[in-house]
């Protein structure tokens, strides 16, 4: 027990001096634990992620943007890698991570349980949610933990190419013809309210975040987050005349922020516990695929087995 | 969960950035074994320039001690049980900035994991570093030079990959001047 103190201690000033924690160094159990739910629920998010973007690889409008598609749905995969190697150095296993997202035990960002019914939304996903994301991940990219912090690094610098096409796409609708402008500003009607979700309950419902932010593994909160979201999109949506589905939405000069209306949480709530527009399809599409994969796996086993005994 | 639900071995990568700089550690990827490794960390790890090299290993290779532990310890590794006889080339890899990554410092010769570590740690001991690692060079699988090319050189030519390629600020800023621009959509 005195023991566990001291290294605390120790712990909690290497955290405090900014280091970072690495594989093999001592840490809180408690630390580990919300590691490791964080980097898989992270990971699984990438995995996800795919899906509802990969759905318009073949129906993109130009082999440009099919090309750009492509290259963004696959740095998603490859940000799955990156993220499922982080949590493993934390012991846990890749077996165990998918297993718990095939059978529902982990959860995955709740913005993927939204349709994509337009190519507007190809833009609006990249412009909003992938920014949004970049804003969690900046901050995680000085997380106390050396191998999350590593792989966001990479993950952010890719993530702004994502934003940075996304808003492209949004930039040049927003500016074509009438059908355009009425199918991009539609895309963020819908949006819109999912995408300020992402950055989870307000600060007064979040029971993970004081630990989070003692620990190093968070620097800010849901909400100022979120501000900073609102802050920077709300004026570049308006100088693209494009509006927000936000009646309450006003700009208030003495905070200098941008105040938002009220969010439906419940709605948040109910689409996070299975009941959202997509939530059976995407866990349905990873499913098959993991089953139809079992043939490749068991293949490639069989083969490094032969090989190896071959010398 | 069955057999086939296998996630295959894990390898760690290291990755060169250009011929004159040291190989350093990436992540990791799943396979079956170091020459498919090899292909999965080129897709993983090279969707975009800069890379000149790729080295695998079997993570259980890796012989890691991080400053910490070794402190715990008098500062040194402690002795093997059962050092082998025969010398062999151990890689030598070391995290000498905080928010960085394993670096390769050099080579070693040493009869066992532990041996190469207390070399290291002489060999190299005005390095001041949080962790060490040690590789036998035989379990490292290396893309080969003539592969080079062919392996690294499309992901050159993606210019549409790149964040530099879209103009979006440009944009962005000539409309916010525009008279119509800020606030007049609403």
């Amino acid at each position: 027990m005195e023991e566990n103190e001291s290294q605390l201690a120790v712990f909690e000033a290497r955290i405090a001096r900014g280091e970072k924690i690495e594989p093999g160094d001592w840490m809180p159990e408690e630390y580990r634990r919300q590691l490791v739910r964080m980097i898989s629920q992270h990971a699984h998010s990438e995995i996800v992620g795919m899906l509802p973007e990969g759905a318009w690889i073949t129906r993109a409008p130009s082999l440009r943007r099919k090309m750009i598609l492509l290259a963004k749905v696959q740095d998603e995969a490859g940000h799955g890698q990156y993220l499922y190697h982080a949590a493993e150095t934390l012991g846990v296993s890749r077996e165990e991570m998918i297993a718990a997202l095939l059978s529902r035990r982990a959860k995955y960002s709740n913005i993927f349980n939204y349709p994509t019914l337009t190519w507007a939304d190809v833009g609006v996903i990249g412009y909003l949610v992938d920014f949004a994301a970049i804003l969690n991940q900046t901050m995680l990219a000085r997380c106390s933990y050396g191998p999350y912090a590593r792989a966001m690094v990479r993950i952010c610098a890719e993530e702004n190419f994502h934003k940075k096409q996304g808003q492209d796409i949004v930039i040049r609708m927003a500016r074509g013809t009438p059908r355009q402008k009425a199918m991009v500003q539609d895309a963020i009607n819908r949006w819109w309210w999912p995408t300020l979700m992402m950055f989870g309950p307000h600060d007064s419902d979040s029971p993970n975040t004081p630990v989070l932010k003692r620990w190093g593994i968070k620097t800010r909160t849901n909400d100022e987050l979120r501000q900073t979201f609102v802050n920077q999109i709300a004026p570049e949506l308006h100088a693209l005349q494009l509006t927000v589905p936000d009646p309450d939405l006003r700009f208030d000069p003495e905070s200098g922020n941008w105040q938002i209306g009220a969010i439906d949480w419940d709605e948040f709530w109910r689409v996070i516990n299975g009941n959202g527009p997509c939530n059976q399809e995407r866990m349905q599409t990873r499913l098959t695929a993991h089953v139809e994969g079992a043939w490749v796996r068991e293949a490639l086993a069989e083969f490094s087995k032969k090989h190896l005994a071959m010398g | 969960m069955g057999m086939t639900d296998t996630q295959l071995p894990r390898f760690q990568v290291f990755l060169q950035e250009t011929p004159d700089s040291p190989f350093q550690d990436v992540g990791s990827v799943h396979a079956p074994d170091a020459e498919l490794a090899l292909l999965n960390a080129r897709d993983v790890f090279v969707r975009r320039p800069e890379c000149s090299g790729l080295w695998v290993t079997p993570v259980t290779s890796i012989y890691a001690r991080t400053d910490q532990e070794l402190a715990a310890q008098g500062g040194r590794d402690d002795p093997d049980e059962a050092g082998g006889q025969i010398e062999e080339s151990y890689i030598v890899f070391a995290k000498q900035k905080s928010a960085g990554s394993q670096v390769m410092l050099g080579e070693v010769l040493a009869a066992s994991p532990k041996a190469a570590l207390r070399a290291a740690l002489e060999n190299f001991n005005r390095v001041k570093a949080f962790t060490w690692w040690v590789v036998p060079a035989r379990d490292i699988t290396r893309s080969a030079p003539e592969d080079t090319e062919s392996m690294f050189a499309p992901a050159r030519e993606k210019l549409f990959r790149q964040s530099t390629d879209f103009h979006t600020l440009t944009a962005m800023r000539s409309l916010q001047k525009e008279p119509r621009g800020l606030g007049a959509g609403r």
